[in-house]
């Protein structure tokens, strides 16, 4: 009866015309930049976190979720229509879904993935609800060697996933640990690094950093290209999956719902993850898995679930434990400082109407994106034609404003154009930059536990075992460590790795 | 492909080295009482280790999970980053709406070789659009520059 009593307090933060304005800015927005090529949820909530800065905390909360989210169901219109992931984790929907929209069935795969998507996103949001409070409990009891366990687990997945060799991914991550120790000391305090740099005292800025490895690297190797993708031309019609499509839907988007749920909570590539891992599963237990990636229906409802569900997973870490799992969390943590709140253990206890009101938001917000999603994707498409020589000054243009707009300092656009450049280059080579910059983002918390756990164990690693939780997590992170070394396990992920490709 | 891998392994190796020493210079402490070089100095011995098993694995020739990706035209590149910088430079003195209509007018003009007059409307729409969204309805902090606009 608590979780309804909450969700009523939750509703009625939500429903205030405010908090609804900007839950559908959000979300409006957020389908928007997921639709344009090379321009994400992150440079997105950057450019909009100033912003936020003069909101009520709930209400900027719940507009970046927007964001978040809706940028999900804008990656995957892209995906079934030209071909080209908006985001990463629509990589899989390009499978089956482009294959749909070239039959003539573009219609029923955006209804399918707009209906998935709402499912599961609500779904989410009602296990968010319930699994939260008993994280946020269980979190208490987390101490430095479990939280160093999990930021290592979260690396070690990230580097196993990628595209290219493990130790070139490693190469990455340990970069990114190494330039985020840059700046003040997590205990201490001391600088370390900075060679007199204001800007770098406080750390090698994590927007910077991040538009330029995915924004601006991504924005100058399409202009190098010569190729690209065409606007499937096809009269878009029948939006409305019929019968049999739904029949074949249904299960699959409720597997997709539950697995990208649970793996949302990893911090890491969840999004990615949860919609590979959804569409191997559809694979595996359907009757006819020959039809995958001609075309099948269970391949776009599966992956399209599985990623709007991990969406609302990935928010278990951030609230109940105050690890940010990704990029865009950790904006949130950021947003969420400005107004002196530090998302933890005791987030849930202390700003009730702040959890409750995001997480009926986000219900809210899954509504809207469904109603909104279905008479807009007209107008997504017309978005897709717009010229890329037009549309890649603005994506710059927007990237160069938000990045100046954090701190209105110009060394960060350098820093951004720089990342842009490096990033092209070791993109070239094979080496990616998502387990550099979870590197980034995880690098000062597992600093800070690793160091704890050493005080606490005078020195011993033996710590990192002898817990419970810390042990089963170190154990995953080690079997993947050592899967990917041994050659029959070794093409199983590169398989794999290719698939997901972040 | 080989060649590039080798060559950037040698650049991590290098920055391994660089890290290694730089982070010597800060407190190491105890293992059972970490310091400020504590973590730094790991992380360096760890990247050198790793750097090298990448450059054993390119100098043995094996390319494991590379994907081959089609040749990039440099030039637009170069160009393009040329302007990236040139707007980080000129953007506080020249002010917000010259250095973007500048900006957009480059690179569509000399990256993508539009015809000027479309080059021209798009540069002013875009920088007077976004003027109008980020500054005046968003209250981006944007530079005004010598112009005083």
């Amino acid at each position: 009866m608590n979780a309804l009593a909450n969700l009523g307090l939750g509703f009625s933060v939500a429903l205030e015309p405010t908090n609804l304005l900007f839950c559908f800015i959000g979300v409006f927005v957020g389908t928007f930049i997921g639709v344009l090529p090379g321009l994400g949820p992150i440079a997105t909530i950057a450019l909009l976190l100033p912003l936020t800065f003069k909101m009520a905390p709930a209400t900027a909360i719940i507009m970046l979720a927007g964001i978040y989210y809706g940028a999900m169901y804008g990656g995957s219109t892209t995906s079934i229509l030209v071909n080209i992931p908006g985001e990463a984790a629509s990589v899989v929907t390009c499978l089956d879904g482009y294959q749909m929209a070239r039959q003539g069935r573009a219609g029923p795969a955006l209804g399918i993935s707009a209906f998935g998507s709402f499912i599961a996103g609500t779904f989410g949001v009602v296990a968010l609800m319930f699994f939260a409070p008993v994280l946020g409990a269980a979190a208490l009891r987390f101490g430095p060697p479990e939280y160093f366990a999990l930021t290592f687990l979260g690396l070690t997945l990230v580097s196993y996933l990628s595209r290219g060799s493990v130790p070139r991914a490693f190469l990455m991550a340990i970069l990114g640990l190494l330039l985020g120790t840059i700046g003040m000391d997590p205990i201490s305090g001391e600088e370390r690094f900075t060679y007199g740099s204001l800007t770098l005292g406080d750390g090698l800025g994590l927007v910077p950093a991040a538009m330029g490895l995915f924004g601006i690297a991504e924005v100058l190797e399409n202009l190098g290209k010569t190729l690209r993708g065409e606007v499937y031309e096809t009269e878009i019609k029948g939006l409305l999956p019929n019968r049999k499509d739904w029949k074949e839907s249904f299960w699959p988007i409720v597997r997709g719902s539950i697995v990208g749920f649970f793996i949302g909570i990893l911090p890491g590539p969840s999004g990615a993850m949860s919609s590979f891992a959804s569409y191997a599963m559809e694979k595996r237990l359907s009757r006819h898995p020959e039809k995958f990636g001609t075309g099948a229906i269970e391949g776009v409802a599966g992956p399209e679930s599985a990623n709007n569900a991990a969406t609302a997973g990935a928010f278990i870490p951030l609230l109940s434990l105050g690890i940010p799992g990704n990029i865009v969390m950790a904006l949130f943590v950021g947003a969420l400082m400005i107004h002196g709140i530090q998302p933890g253990p005791l987030f849930i206890r202390n700003y009730p109407e702040l959890f409750w009101g995001v997480v009926a938001s986000m219900y809210v917000g899954n509504a809207m994106l469904l109603v909104l999603n279905l008479p807009l994707i007209g107008i997504w498409v017309r978005v897709l034609k717009i010229p890329y020589a037009i549309l890649y000054p603005l994506i710059f243009l927007f990237c160069l404003i938000g990045v100046y707009s954090l701190n209105n300092n110009v060394v960060e656009i350098f820093i951004m154009v720089i990342f842009g450049f490096i990033g092209l280059l070791l993109r070239r080579v094979g080496f990616e930059g998502a387990p550099f910059l979870l590197a980034l983002v995880l690098g000062p918390i597992m600093e800070s536990s690793l160091r704890q756990s050493l005080l606490i164990s005078r020195g011993s690693f033996t710590i990192f075992f002898s817990r419970p939780v810390a042990a089963v997590l170190m154990l995953l992170s080690l079997t993947c460590l050592v899967t990917s070394l041994i050659p029959a396990f070794k093409t199983k992920r590169e398989e794999l790795a290719a698939r997901i490709g972040n | 492909m080989r060649k590039s891998v080798t060559i950037t392994a040698v650049l991590f190796l290098a920055l391994a080295l660089g890290a290694f020493i730089e982070a010597r210079k800060l407190p190491f402490g105890r293992v059972s009482a970490p310091q400020p070089g504590f973590f730094p100095l790991i992380l360096s011995v760890l990247l050198a280790i790793i750097a090298l098993l990448v450059l054993v694995e390119a100098l043995k020739g094996r390319e494991e999970g590379v994907v081959p990706r089609e040749q990039l035209r440099w030039n637009k590149i170069g160009l393009a980053l040329g302007a990236l910088f040139a707007f980080g430079f000129l953007f506080e003195s020249l002010g917000y709406l010259v250095t973007t209509f500048l900006f957009v007018t480059f690179l569509l003009r000399a990256v993508d070789r539009e015809k000027w007059g479309v080059a021209i409307v798009v540069a002013f729409s875009a920088s007077f659009l976004s003027y109008v969204l980020f500054g005046l309805l968003l209250h981006t902090p944007l530079p005004a520059g010598f112009l005083g606009i």
